[in-house]
């Protein structure tokens, strides 16, 4: 709270950061619950088939799709779900992803990309951050926000989380989010604050403001002091922080 | 999810069309993505259903534009069990099918579109070097040599195109995306030629690597002037040689 606002002024109280924080997470910690049911889904597969003594197949993951198609179709936000292989996991396929997305007229399929990396220009996940910092670090990730034209042909985020079994990483359970989507959840918490407002990410880019001074997905630069930008932790472990600058 | 391992439909291509679907309009994104090999030779296409709901279009609709990619050869239509519709994709094409291409352009065409496509390039790169991310950065310093380190015309095509593409792609904008995918399958696939040399490829890898790293500096306004000039010198390129086209007279500069 301002120093100069005298108890009793309600009206014009600044909101509580930490329950605009808790609002501003709780669509995250949303999406990642959707994955950890897809990601216990591949854990399930993973331990029923190495318990059978031989390693798991590419058919063998069929069971996840029904379980990703759980996720779309409810009334989240997510438009493609699914599993991708950490490459040489399978036994029979080098790399592979059992991804479902929803069609424009609502109807869930399996997305086709070419993952061959022997091809001229292969849908590279191996490389993609989203697919790195979970086998890399161990810990879940967002990537973007993105406009995946050669995967999800949206604009939007990857959420993804590892899935290890035996202490070797399988692959990440993962999900789509439109950014139009987050940000009509996001926006309406955004617009109680009194400042300029920018949720950004890990590298600082925009996800969501409420101000046009910060584009979404642009860089934000803040220096110390001018103009003061508060920072505050949304969340943390994503590196998710949201940028408070005084309006003019 | 794999027919035989082998795969692919770019789920790009088949988003609906912006303004009512037509014909042409189901043709030309067809044959664009297969010059520029987002869709591969070999590939099958969704089938009828799948794809006019995808495209946003009627089946009759549909049926009309996949009948005429037939006649022209690009899609293979197959019956039985494990039929379908197949992506026939070119081999590469002669420098005559090329400069045929070009004769269809006049020179004012050519410097529009040319103007249309400095202002969509030089647009997307100066707004990537404040949005493009740690992946997109390394993606486009990757595609910025590939141009230089293949060869034949499909190949070298496809390569710069893609690189341009994802200078759009890094400015995290969807339509200029779609503008730049459109673009470059109408005037990238005149660019290379088979009698185009070692050292046109060395120059162009040079100029995306430049635009590559100002992005990567976050240098705006280099970026976009490097992209400008980098279009400005290509459709110089190709106004020269439609001009040549004429015959007779000699070369003036």
């Amino acid at each position: 709270m301002p120093a100069d606002r005298r108890p009793g002024d309600e009206h014009a109280e600044a909101p509580d950061i930490t329950a605009v924080a808790e609002e501003l997470a709780a669509p995250v910690e949303r999406v990642f619950a959707e994955i950890a049911v897809i990601a216990q889904s591949l854990t399930d597969v993973v331990t029923a088939v190495e318990g059978r003594g031989r390693r798991v197949r590419a058919a063998d993951l069929g069971v996840i799709s029904p379980v990703a198609d759980g996720t779309l179709t409810g009334d989240g936000a997510l438009v493609g779900a699914g599993v991708v292989m950490n490459p040489g996991y399978l036994e029979d396929e080098e790399r592979y992803l059992e991804w479902r997305q929803l069609t424009r007229d609502g109807r869930p399929k399996p997305l086709l990309l070419d993952i061959d990396p022997a091809s001229d220009d292969p849908y590279d996940y191996w490389e993609m951050e989203w697919f790195r910092v979970p086998r890399d670090e161990g810990r879940r990730m967002v990537g973007g926000p993105y406009f995946d034209y050669r995967g999800a042909d949206r604009f939007g985020l990857t959420f993804a989380t590892p899935v290890h079994s035996g202490g070797r990483f399988v692959g990440v359970a993962g999900a789509d989010v439109p950014l139009a989507e987050l940000e009509s959840e996001l926006l309406p918490v955004l617009r109680r604050l009194h400042q300029r407002a920018a949720l950004v990410n890990h590298e600082n880019r925009v996800v969501t403001a409420n101000t046009p001074h910060y584009a979404t997905g642009a860089r934000v630069h803040h220096g110390i002091g001018d103009p003061p930008t508060d920072v505050v932790p949304i969340v943390a472990d994503l590196g998710w922080s949201l940028l408070l600058t005084p309006a003019e | 999810m794999v027919d035989n391992g082998r795969v692919t439909a770019r789920t790009t291509v088949f988003s609906p069309l912006s303004s009512g679907g037509r014909t042409e309009a189901v043709i030309q994104r067809i044959t664009e993505s297969v010059a520029l090999g987002l869709l591969a030779d070999g590939e099958q296409l969704p089938s009828e259903t799948e794809l006019s709901a995808q495209l946003g279009v009627s089946t009759v609709t549909l049926r009309e534009a996949l009948a005429s990619l037939r006649e022209q050869g690009v899609v293979e239509t197959k019956r039985g069990r494990n039929g379908g519709s197949f992506i026939r994709a070119p081999g590469d094409p002669t420098k005559a099918v090329i400069r045929a291409r070009l004769a269809a352009f006049s020179v004012s065409d050519l410097r529009d579109a040319g103007d249309e496509l400095a202002s969509v390039s030089g647009m997307a790169a100066r707004l990537a070097s404040s949005r493009a991310s740690t992946d997109n950065v390394r993606r486009l310093l990757t595609l910025s040599e590939r141009v230089a380190a293949v060869s034949g015309v499909g190949e070298r095509t496809r390569a710069d195109s893609r690189f341009h593409i994802e200078v759009a792609v890094a400015a995290a904008s969807e339509r200029l995306t779609r503008a730049e995918v459109s673009l470059q399958a109408e005037l990238g696939v005149l660019l290379w030629l088979p009698t185009s040399t070692e050292q046109e490829a060395r120059e162009a890898a040079d100029q995306h690597r430049a635009i590559a790293m100002a992005i990567s500096r976050e240098d705006a306004d280099l970026a976009r002037q490097l992209a400008e000039q980098h279009v400005e010198r290509n459709t110089h390129k190709l106004i020269e040689a439609r001009i040549e086209l004429h015959g007779g007279g000699t070369r003036a500069r």
